[in-house]
């Protein structure tokens, strides 16, 4: 039987763990500067006497998980196990949303806090607003109908 | 560093200093972390602003986020409004 064991032999690249763990110690490392004031506050901008300070809110998810496995096979009857094995894996997955909320303007006369209003967003929770409450009026009026039909 | 379960800090920024006058940052942070300690969420949103003139006035503003204000008065108008009429539907009947 041909020996196959390599007292030279490389590491494998392939079992490397180092760039994945890169890779999950920079998604945290995202994951965790949103957290910061700065991840809040824009840089200020200079647009001619003015100096405005953009302020957004952040929401930051994420999530991950590992697995391990291995086992052995022994052959009957035999002391010493025939052959093992083992695998992991792992997998996650984030998202981050912002949305601005106000601008610091500083003018020579003085500072103040412009708020910024997102139309859409208030748009589309007036149309939900109103079609939850026609549905629930729809039901309430078909309900009553429906009794007073069963008692006449 | 491991963060508590559920983490709710306010946090301020360093001084932004524009043309004498000294500006503060302040944020809101809430940090909730998911019992195994694979994930959580972060939500980080500004508070208000400390600001220190040249001629040593100190004033907070607030900073107001009035889209969130309109939404959550929708949803209280619409649920306050549903269940108004389902008891004065009640009554009637």
């Amino acid at each position: 039987m041909a020996d196959l064991s390599t007292p030279n032999a490389q590491p494998n690249k392939l079992h490397d763990p180092t760039p994945a763990l890169n890779t999950v110690q920079t998604t945290l490392d995202k994951f965790l500067a949103a957290a910061h004031v700065e991840a809040v506050y824009g840089p200020p901008i200079t647009q001619g006497e003015n100096v405005v300070i953009p302020a957004a809110e952040v929401l930051s998810i994420a999530g991950f998980g590992v697995g391990l496995g291995g086992g052995s096979e022994r052959a009957a009857g035999a002391e010493n196990a025939g052959s093992s094995g083992g695998g992991g894996g792992g997998g996650g997955g984030g998202r981050v949303l912002s949305r601005p909320v106000a601008a610091i303007i500083m003018s020579p006369g003085g500072v103040r806090v412009e708020p910024i209003v997102d139309v859409t967003k208030i748009a589309l929770a007036t149309f939900t607003t109103l079609g939850f409450m026609v549905t629930m009026l729809n039901r309430m009026t078909s309900r009553r109908r429906r009794l007073e039909l069963d008692n006449s | 560093m491991p963060f508590p379960l559920l983490q709710i800090e306010t946090l301020t920024g360093g001084p932004v200093i524009v043309k004498g006058t000294q500006l503060r940052l302040r944020s809101q942070v809430l940090q909730l972390q998911l019992p195994a300690g694979n994930g959580g969420l972060i939500w980080n949103r500004p508070v208000a602003v400390l600001v220190n003139t040249p001629d040593g006035q100190e004033r907070i503003l607030p900073v107001r986020d009035v889209t969130r204000v309109t939404i959550l008065a929708l949803l209280a108008f619409s649920l306050g409004g549903t269940l108004l009429l389902m008891l004065f539907r009640r009554k009637t009947t």
